[in-house]
């Protein structure tokens, strides 16, 4: 019997307000507990909730970034419960009218392109913090999150394996970063990811549900488990190969009951599990909250918002494949992430003095020439990207001089160094932020240019080893690559290789 | 000018009850926004009058009230909001007049919530100038209720009011009459309900000494010290928003109110000002509308939106008896 | 016969043996009136939630601090180190 997964999801992410989504309260992250709080977002009484205008053009921007219809006339609910971190003892919310609906974003999968269709997009308020304390009964609450605006991005069960799902939020990290909707970082809750799953029995059936509403699907899914908790990449993954596992196994073997449930996943047991929902099957009574009156979005404000948004992943694509003549490989890569593609304009800005004097070539008048546009797209791609990776760092989170790495760059181009030394030099300006020039002048780094050395270290370097010559006379160009070796360690690394190379295979073609 | 405050509208540094053992302690940490206006105006505040627990319910000690204050001179005028008829109730036993105005015209910002679409500070007074002068003082736009008209400053004035033209009807008959008690009831309890629930003992206020889980916490200081009106009130809130009875009666009970709304806008274009006896279908036609309503020799008499110069010229002519 | 015991459960508030007797009578009262309201034909009418025909009040993006995190936490039952103490939780 083959089965297949079926999953939405449910992202939250955190608005990129200055102040909360109903009160004054600075809405920014990082403070001590209960800094950013006032009476209103502590649940006092006699406060009145008045709405942030930015959170419902953030929202308008989320809904014009993933092709959603926008809803004309929006009203906010109460959604009714208790738990030590809702204030209020209600969660603002929107039930009734969500802001957005009937989206839908493409993403690009290692089988094609794939649109997965939003339902709704609708705003909400968010919860404090429950901190538990060790070894004590106590719980302590911190209302800094309290009411911090969010929206909820709801998708339809469109998502049938976890390449899927990873390719999504990245997709929607990228769109709502460059809006600047929300920085969606897992790492620091700004974006949180719910996984709805079920299993069912492969039956050809489900490739019928992209034309179908959610009303018709449902009936056709297994029991549908929400995975929670969810707080990266790998736990994603990890957490959906499991749990299809475990569903799969439970409808096979009958060992164990599927209801429907809330699970965790523990990253260190490597299993999901089952977690007593405060929300388990209450009873929410949601009704309009009278103290905030409805937002009427006509077309005019629409095309205002539209107007303010920022340059878009796709464009900057586009631009960066037409202005940089980048390949669309390497555009993909750098556009992928928006704080990369600035630290990439960064580069390139300061880079634009290079390609006169130093390497005799006819300065572009438009910007930096296509071949060093390139080589600054390496950097970055490679190294850059790696070290960060290997730190488990976000590039969000690093700081880096671009004025040193274009320099870095002038100098590898102007063969003043070798290209080990400049990866030497690369990760101590990412790391110690040390100026380059200084470094190279300290450690005696700079090449050797002067061809008269070079000529006489490639000459012993032959002289040393007949049978190479031998080798590389009866056809075996690889045997260069020695003769390279050799002569790098005679100059101790300081000569530019690809001149080594070109005077050996001078010299051995001539013998 | 001394004024009675009702200790439902909270006062920085002052502890404010709004009547209820929950809030024995409540230190307030901000003022409403009426009460900044008083004190700018350079009226003394003589009191907080007491109230039944969160407005509705009669206080216990009816000599700490604010029309008891009012009537025996403690204090000119006071301030409060009429929940369920009470402040119309007491302004009558009292023997002074009692203005409530059009719903939005004065900030909520600081008064505990009862009935969120219906709550509006009423003004206690022995004469209409007086309460007139005050309304004046408290009403206008505030950008912390999002529920104020944008109007910065209202004028009150008999004057402009030619009292013989005035149209008026005494207890009309009314079609929806026998559904006012139970749209009342309904709406008023949902969303009191709501309000209260963030009365848990866990940021301030009465908390249980009985207790083994957070559950305990919040059911056992809830429970010890709300009135049973209060309990049984929240709960017929909670019945009527449950999924079983929200369309059947939250959301009927929404549309027969603008149903309502639209019956008494329809007398409105006949008449000026309706005269009636304040009985609960009386005030919760008042209240569940929004429309301005004056105590006086009485009656309750009610005016359409922002007709209150037509309440103040017929309210000062009846009542030039005095008291 | 309206379930006492889930409403109260979902309002987080118990009722004495007495309160449940005055609560059931009230309920009793109330329900029996509540559903004449299906007699008015409501069809195409929308729901009034407030009276105020207001729309699109917002307020600009700025952030203000109202009351210091001292004054805050005056009222605390418990606190400790800035936070609201919530003794016995759950989990």
């Amino acid at each position: 019997m083959q089965y297949e997964a079926i999953m939405g999801l449910e992202v939250h992410v955190e608005l990129a307000t200055n102040s909360k989504l109903f009160c004054c309260c600075s809405a920014k992250y990082g403070a001590g507990a209960n800094e950013n709080v006032c009476p209103a977002c502590s649940g006092m009484p006699g406060l009145l909730p008045v709405l942030n205008k930015n959170a419902i053009e953030l929202g308008i921007k989320a809904g014009l970034v993933t092709n959603s219809e926008i809803t004309g006339k929006i009203s906010f609910d109460k959604k009714n419960y208790f738990y030590p971190d809702l204030s209020t003892g209600y969660q603002i919310t929107q039930l009734f009218s969500p802001i957005c609906k009937n989206g839908w974003v493409e993403i690009e999968t290692k089988s094609g392109t794939k649109k997965i269709r939003l339902k709704q997009i609708h705003i909400e308020e968010d919860a404090g913090k429950l901190v538990h304390m060790a070894g004590s009964s106590s719980s302590m609450v911190d209302y800094n999150r309290a009411s911090v605006p969010l929206t909820e991005i709801v998708s339809m069960p469109d998502f049938r394996n976890s390449e899927e799902v990873v390719a999504y939020i990245k997709k929607l990290q990228s769109l709502l970063v460059y809006a600047g909707v929300s920085d969606c970082k897992m790492h620091e809750g700004s974006m949180r990811v719910d996984i709805n799953i079920s299993v069912r029995v492969a039956d050809g059936e489900s490739g019928n549900f992209y034309n179908k509403p959610l009303s018709e699907i449902i009936p056709m899914l297994g029991t549908r488990i929400e995975l929670k908790n969810l707080n990266s990449f790998k736990a994603i993954v990890n957490a959906i190969e499991y749990e299809k596992e475990r569903q799969i196994e439970a409808l096979e073997t009958g060992y164990e009951e599927l209801v429907q449930e809330t699970r965790g996943w523990d990253e260190e047991k490597n299993m999901s599990f089952s977690m007593r929902n405060k929300e388990d099957a209450t009873d929410y009574r949601y009704f309009p909250n009278p103290d905030i009156m409805p937002v009427i979005i006509d077309d005019e404000w629409i095309e205002k918002v539209r107007e303010s948004l920022p340059e878009l992943a796709h464009q900057k694509f586009a631009r960066f494949v037409k202005q940089y003549q980048l390949s669309e490989y390497d555009a993909k890569i750098l556009t992928e992430n928006k704080r990369l593609s600035e630290i990439f304009e960064e580069v390139t800005g300061y880079c634009k003095n290079i390609g006169d004097a130093a390497l005799s070539v006819p300065r572009s008048d438009e910007g930096v020439a296509p071949y060093i546009a390139k080589e600054a797209a390496n950097w970055l791609m490679v190294e850059l990207l790696n070290l960060v990776k290997n730190d488990g760092k976000e590039i969000e989170d690093i700081e880096i001089d671009c004025k040193k790495i274009a320099k870095l760059i002038e100098l590898v181009l102007g063969n003043i160094i070798n290209r080990p030394s400049a990866k030497e030099i690369f990760i101590k300006i990412y790391r110690e932020n040390i100026d380059p020039e200084r470094y190279i002048k300290e450690n005696n780094l700079s090449m050797i240019s002067d061809n008269d050395i070079l000529y006489k270290a490639c000459e012993e370097a032959i002289k040393e080893d007949p049978d190479g010559v031998k080798k590389y006379k009866n056809g075996n160009a690889k045997v260069l690559a020695a003769f390279v070796g050799s002569v790098m360690r005679k100059m101790k690394g300081k000569a530019n290789t690809a001149i080594v190379n070109e005077i050996l295979k001078e010299m051995l073609d001539k013998m | 000018m001394k004024i009675a405050i009702d200790d439902n509208i909270l006062i920085k540094d002052e502890i404010c009850t709004a009547g209820s053992k929950m809030l024995y302690n409540f230190k307030s940490p901000y003022s409403a926004t009426v009460v900044d206006k008083i004190k700018a105006a350079g009226m003394e505040i003589v009191c907080q009058s007491k109230i039944g627990e969160f407005g509705g319910e009669t206080a216990r000690d009816e000599t700490k009230t604010a029309a008891y204050a009012v009537s025996n001179g403690l204090a000119d005028t006071a301030l409060g909001i009429d929940v369920d008829g009470a402040a119309y109730r007491s302004a009558i036993k009292n023997n002074v007049i009692y203005i409530k105005p059009t719903y939005g015209t004065v900030s909520r910002f600081g008064v505990v919530a009862n009935v969120s679409s219906v709550d509006q500070i009423g003004v206690y007074a022995r004469n209409f100038d007086d309460g007139f002068k005050v309304l004046e003082v408290i009403a206008g736009y505030d950008k912390n209720d999002g529920t104020t008209y944008p109007t910065e400053k209202y004028e009150y004035n008999a004057d402009l009011v030619d009292i013989k033209s005035l149209k008026s009807i005494d207890s009309p008959d009314f079609k929806l009459n026998d559904y006012l008690a139970s749209v009342y009831c309904i709406i008023s309890a949902a969303e009191f309900s709501g309000n209260i629930a963030r009365f848990d003992g866990l940021k301030f206020g009465y908390r249980t000494e009985n207790f083994k889980s957070y559950d305990d916490i919040v059911i056992n200081s809830r429970s010890e010290s709300f009135t049973t009106g209060t309990k049984i009130k929240s709960l017929m809130g909670t019945y009527v928003l449950s999924e079983e009875q929200f369309e059947k009666y939250y959301l009927k009970a929404t549309k027969i109110r603008r149903l309502i709304k639209q019956e008494l806008d329809e007398i409105f274009k006949q008449y000026d000002v309706i005269i009636l006896l304040p009985c609960y279908k009386a005030v919760t036609l008042a209240n569940l509308t929004g429309c301005p309503a004056i105590i006086v020799n009485g009656k309750l008499i009610i005016a359409k939106e922002f007709d209150e110069n037509k309440l103040f010229a017929l309210g000062k002519s009846l009542l030039r008896g005095g008291i | 016969m309206v379930n006492l015991k889930i409403l109260e459960s979902l309002s987080k508030i118990n009722l004495t043996d007495d309160e449940k007797n005055k609560a059931s009578e009230f309920f009793e009262f109330w329900t029996e009136k509540f559903d004449m309201l299906e007699n008015i034909d409501t069809e195409n009418i929308e729901p009034l939630v407030t009276v105020s025909p207001l729309v699109n009040v917002m307020r600009e993006d700025i952030s203000n601090k109202m009351v210091s995190r001292e004054k805050l936490l005056e009222n605390a039952p418990e606190q400790n180190d800035g936070y609201f103490v919530v003794p016995r939780i759950l989990e």
